[in-house]
């Protein structure tokens, strides 16, 4: 407890203050709100009391008068008056009576109304509630089909799943198949080659044998007498008689003359199982003549491109063959059923060469467009672009797998490629422009046309130019001249500008022959690799077959 | 602590005699209405007291103003409800006491300039309640009433609202104390007037800078270094000059926690 003297002060102010405001008042107040409380109360009481006042006075003033005479007359006016005001009251309730029944009858007519609508909504209702049972029959049906239908569904999938299984099964089948039949072509190939092979060999020996015997009779001769040299020069013309039997195998006489095309025949070449022939042309087809039965007869006419066709090529079975056309695409037909079976397209030029690439399902083509470009038919796209920097005038693939490519261009350059890398391995750069290339079957030799008007044989094992083949009237007839081996790669041949095929030994380098029927200069010739059958083909219509069928 | 209870209860018995008048302009029935005394408590706020009379005064109005709101005037200025009305009374009539109390009262032409509007008695409670939270940051950070529970502030307001001594003081009494090892409070919670109505609020501490306790001269030096023979009243008191403002505050503040002080 604190304090001191302003303490005292504010204690004493506070109970002035109090003593003054609180305490002078406070009974004041409350009296005061206590005679305002009774104010308020009495004046409700006084209220109340002038009213039952009131109220008395009136029954009071009744009952006073009941008592005499004149009071019952006035009752009677009173009564009379009550009775008035009663008849008056019944002529309203009339009135009123009368109101209400014309509002029932109005009533009344709104409720017929009503049940009237009524009755043609409950009819709508129960058409509604058929409708609605109808369709829901109907969805019902629905739904049933739909399972049905979802079932089958089910079912059809399930089956083209194991269809699509055992398509894949058989696909593969298929595939393993081709390449057992491939290997087994190739086995036959190379069994045919060994027979071809030994028949030389065999030719030789009694070709040796021959010669053998014809020097022992001209020593005989020779030893026999002088006087009998006439017999000598007969005995001559047996050496060139046996020579040339020896070359059994040159042809020297057109044994059929056909017109292959409307216009000029850019590319010819020999089905590698079939005596038949495919030839393309500037009238936009490729036609497949048949020589098997000594006359021609067209097997089949292909068709689908746009433009002429710059080259044609079997694949090794002889199942397919792929044309170059110049509307910048390439195409593979089927040769059994001679249906258009790929269209490339990609290249943007002329595509001057086409080739299968060891198996039938790839190809490789060379464009004018600059660009060598390989197919993979099974996707049916361009797997891979190289570019070469030069117009492609023809191209040859080295070995079964195809894992070489040699491609002969404008620029006078041979280039040779590896499938497996991008960029060109090696380049031989000849005196002109590489019209055409051919491999010789055991791969070890190039041959080039060259647009100096010589024949190229390069050595593929050391990249060298090993012989070069030419004559004085020979001259290369176009950008697109075609050379080629003969079976066994002794011989080759190629067409010239004066419309002659020109046959050079390989290894001698001498010129065999020259087989002059086209009146128009050559454009491709192609050997037939068992037969020895040499087809050509000319600038004009014309195609021959050289050789004997 | 606030432990001078015969302090606290001479302040807490003030009571004021008021006599209500309803506006001339506002009389609607031929007979003139009686005035309406009450005595009224200095502590509580007029919305608090005012019923009965509001109930005597509809009566004598226009039906169509019945449900408006009710003001009050003392010679032409309106009253601030969210004032005590003994801080008013000092405020207006402190230099010319006049008991009882004249007072008019309005029903029509609320002045919205001037007055907050008080349509209940739960705005009174949420006014009253802030001003003891503020009161309360000021003296100790609001620590105390955050830590009290809804009840308690519940008994404090009902405390003030039915004049009820001990319920208020039991809780108001922990508002009092001072926390922590000084004594006092942080600030003193302190509203000056002036004669003219305008209030100022300082912060202002109940020591002076060497530690001593401040008394109420010390403290108008400060916040009135130009004038002299200033005095202070509260409570309808002239507070003694060398009172200690953390006395002061603990034992003449208004329930909300407040020193209102009127200046002259």
């Amino acid at each position: 407890m604190e304090g001191g003297d302003w303490r005292n002060r504010i204690i004493s102010q506070l109970q002035a203050r109090n003593k003054y405001e609180t305490a002078a008042f406070q009974d004041l107040i409350t009296f005061q709100s206590r005679l305002f409380d009774n104010v308020n109360t009495l004046k409700n009481e006084n209220l109340q009391l002038t009213l039952l006042n009131e109220r008395i006075r009136f029954t009071g003033t009744d009952s006073v008068l009941s008592g005499t005479g004149t009071a019952s007359n006035e009752r009677i006016q009173a009564l009379e008056q009550k009775i008035l005001i009663q008849q008056e009251e019944l002529t309203s309730m009339h009135r009123r009576r009368g109101e209400n029944a014309q509002q029932i009858m109005s009533l009344n007519e709104k409720v017929h109304d009503l049940e009237k609508q009524l009755q043609a909504k409950d009819i709508i209702i129960s058409e509604n509630t058929a409708v609605i049972a109808s369709l829901r029959a109907e969805i019902q049906m629905y739904e049933t089909n739909m399972t049905e239908l979802q079932g089958l569904n089910q079912v059809l999938r399930d089956e083209h799943q194991a269809l699509q299984i055992a398509f894949a099964a058989i696909e593969d089948k298929l595939r393993k198949a081709q390449d057992e039949n491939r290997s087994l072509v190739e086995r036959l190939i190379k069994y045919k080659a060994k027979d071809a092979d030994k028949m030389n060999e065999e030719n030789e020996h009694f070709i040796k044998k021959k010669t053998e015997k014809v020097r022992k009779e001209l020593e005989e001769a020779a030893r026999e007498s002088g006087s009998r040299s006439s017999g000598s020069g007969s005995s001559e013309d047996k050496i060139l008689d046996s020579i040339s039997q020896f070359y059994g195998t040159l042809p020297s006489k057109a044994a059929l003359r056909f017109d292959a095309h409307d216009g000029e025949v850019n590319a010819v070449k020999w089905s590698p199982t079939d005596r038949l022939v495919a030839t393309g042309g500037a009238d936009r087809k490729v036609k497949l003549w048949d020589v098997a039965k000594c006359v021609v007869e067209i097997k089949g006419t292909l068709v689908g491109s746009n433009a002429g066709v710059m080259s044609v090529d079997f694949d090794s079975t002889g199942a397919y063959i792929v044309g170059a056309s110049n509307d910048f695409a390439s195409r593979v037909w089927t040769v059994a059923d001679q249906r258009l079976r790929h269209t490339l397209t990609g290249h943007s030029g002329k595509v001057m060469a086409a080739k299968f690439l060891g198996e039938p399902t790839k190809v490789i083509t060379g464009s004018h467009d600059r660009t060598l470009k390989i197919w993979d038919l099974r996707s049916k796209m361009c797997t891979e672009t190289k570019f070469a920097g030069s117009s492609c005038n023809d191209l040859v693939t080295s070995d079964g797998a195809g894992s070489t490519i040699i491609s002969g261009h404008f620029d006078k350059r041979i280039r040779f490629w590896d499938i497996r890398t991008e960029m060109s391995a090696n380049d031989i750069m000849l005196q002109g422009k590489v019209t055409s290339l051919d491999l010789s079957r055991d791969n070890n030799y190039l041959l080039a046309c060259v647009r100096d008007d010589t024949i190229q044989l390069i050595d593929l094992r050391m990249n060298t130019i090993v012989r070069s083949f030419s004559h004085e009237s020979f001259k290369v007839g176009c950008d697109w001249s075609r050379a080629a081996f003969g079976p066994g790669g002794r011989l080759l041949s190629v067409g010239a500008a004066d419309g002659a095929a020109y046959v050079w030994n390989t290894h001698s380098g001498r010129l065999e022959t020259i087989l002059k029927d086209h009146t128009s200069a050559v454009t491709a010739v192609s050997w037939h690799p068992q037969s020895g059958l040499l087809a050509s083909v000319d600038r004009g219509k014309r195609a021959i077959i050289w050789g004997d069928l | 602590m606030a432990n001078d209870r015969e302090v606290l209860r001479e302040i807490w018995d003030g009571k004021l005699p008021i006599c209500f008048q309803l506006a001339q302009e506002e009389i609607m029935e031929i007979q003139q209405p009686d005035a309406f005394y009450v005595m009224v408590p200095r502590l509580s706020y007029f919305p608090l007291v005012t019923d009965k009379m509001k109930r005597h005064f509809l009566r004598y109005i226009s039906q169509e103003n019945s449900d408006s709101e009710m003001w009050l005037d003392y010679n032409g200025q309106p009253l601030k409800w969210h004032y005590p009305i003994g801080f008013l009374y000092d405020l207006l009539c402190g230099n010319d006491p006049q008991l009882p109390w004249h007072l008019t009262v309005h029903f029509t032409k609320f002045p919205e300039d001037v007055l907050l509007h008080c349509n209940n008695k739960d705005v009174v409670e949420a006014h009253f309640m802030s001003t003891v939270k503020e009161a309360d940051v000021l003296k100790h950070r609001g620590q105390v009433m955050s830590t009290m529970q809804k009840k308690d502030h519940n008994q404090l307001w009902l405390g003030l609202q039915n004049d009820k001594f001990d319920q208020f003081w039991a809780i108001n009494r922990r508002l009092m104390e001072s926390h922590g090892d000084n004594e006092g409070f942080k600030h003193i919670p302190i509203k000056l007037y002036s004669d003219d109505g305008t209030c100022s609020q300082r912060l202002v501490s109940p020591k002076n800078n060497d530690g001593s306790r401040k008394t109420l001269q010390q403290m108008v030096a400060e916040l009135y270094p130009d004038k002299h023979d200033v005095q202070l009243r509260t409570h309808g008191v002239i507070i003694p000059s060398d009172t200690p403002l953390q006395w002061l505050s603990e034992h003449m503040s208004y329930p909300d926690n407040f020193l209102h002080l009127c200046v002259f």
